[in-house]
């Protein structure tokens, strides 16, 4: 007769025992009334657990995070050093030439450059703004 | 160390079990997501640290019980308001209710290790080996502690539903 122990009846029901070993336990049980009353409570249990999990699972509301983030975490200190010295050419290089429409003209590139790279900004944040916004995680 | 898309590929199958496990420990649907969320802001920031031989699930299963036992420990230290309606409200059948409350109260009635297991396994759906790793104690240790939480409950049961 095969000697089972209590805790192997646990793991024979969770399919944790080994092959060789799951097939003596169920072979065990087969003769042993008293280990299959024990089994089948055990069961019983299981399937209440089961059940009660599978009740409370739901989709949680939440926002993954995701290689957006990360990227527009990145992108601010390359865009702003880029800004800043800009911002710096517009201010000293008009100094090097006489003639105002040269300055004005560089000026004017300048505050497009500007623009782009805020626009750009603001588009690498889309994809993580859109997600916390909809809270659509799963 | 775990890409981003392996991440969100891996974590997002995992998220209704690992709600209704903060749930369990929680007892309050926005607490759990909340839970849920801080857990994968967590885990997204170590994700560098994240094994590849290991299982993922044990890993994000050892972040998200670390992050409930965290608001465990900040609620005993404020007072709790429990909004009655949004109780009544997710309690849904009156049988299933009853069901929930004794299997609530029979958890309780068990030791800490024990209840901490069977939710372990059966809200998270984890593996003898995933529990091992997540509790840091040996296989052995998880079936005998398995088998007399379920045994330990199944008298609570007796006892609360007789």
């Amino acid at each position: 007769m095969t000697d089972v122990k209590p805790e192997e009846l646990s793991a024979f029901l969770d399919g944790e025992l080994t092959g060789g070993r799951a097939a003596e336990v169920r072979e065990a049980l087969e003769r042993q009334p008293e280990l299959l009353r024990e089994f089948e409570a055990l069961g019983m249990i299981d399937r209440r657990l089961r059940t009660a999990a599978d009740e409370a699972s739901f989709d949680p509301r939440i926002a993954l995070p995701s290689q957006a983030s990360v990227d527009s975490d990145n992108v601010y200190w390359p865009a702003g050093i880029a800004i800043l010295g800009l911002l710096l050419l517009a201010r000293f290089l008009p100094k090097f030439t006489d003639a105002i429409e040269i300055g004005l003209a560089f000026q004017l590139v300048v505050g497009a450059a500007i623009l782009r790279l805020v626009m750009k900004l603001l588009d690498e944040q889309e994809p993580v703004r859109s997600a916390l916004l909809s809270k659509g995680g799963s | 160390m775990i890409g981003a898309a392996d991440f969100s590929e891996a974590l997002r199958p995992l998220l209704a079990r690992s709600a209704g496990y903060a749930l369990t420990l929680l007892g309050d649907r926005r607490e759990a997501e909340d839970a849920v969320q801080q857990a994968a802001l967590r885990a997204w920031e170590r994700r560098a640290q994240f094994d590849v031989k290991r299982s993922f699930r044990a890993w994000w299963y050892a972040i998200l019980r670390n992050q409930c036992l965290d608001e465990l420990r900040r609620r005993a230290r404020r007072p709790r308001r429990v909004d009655i309606d949004e109780v009544e409200a997710s309690s849904g059948r009156s049988d299933t209710v009853h069901d929930r409350l004794v299997l609530a109260s029979a958890m309780d009635r068990l030791a800490p290790q024990q209840s901490e297991i069977l939710r372990l396994r059966y809200f998270g759906d984890l593996a003898y080996d995933e529990l091992a790793q997540i509790l840091d104690i040996p296989r052995g240790t998880v079936m005998s502690r398995l088998h007399l939480a379920r045994k330990a409950l199944g008298e609570a049961f007796r006892r609360e539903d007789p």
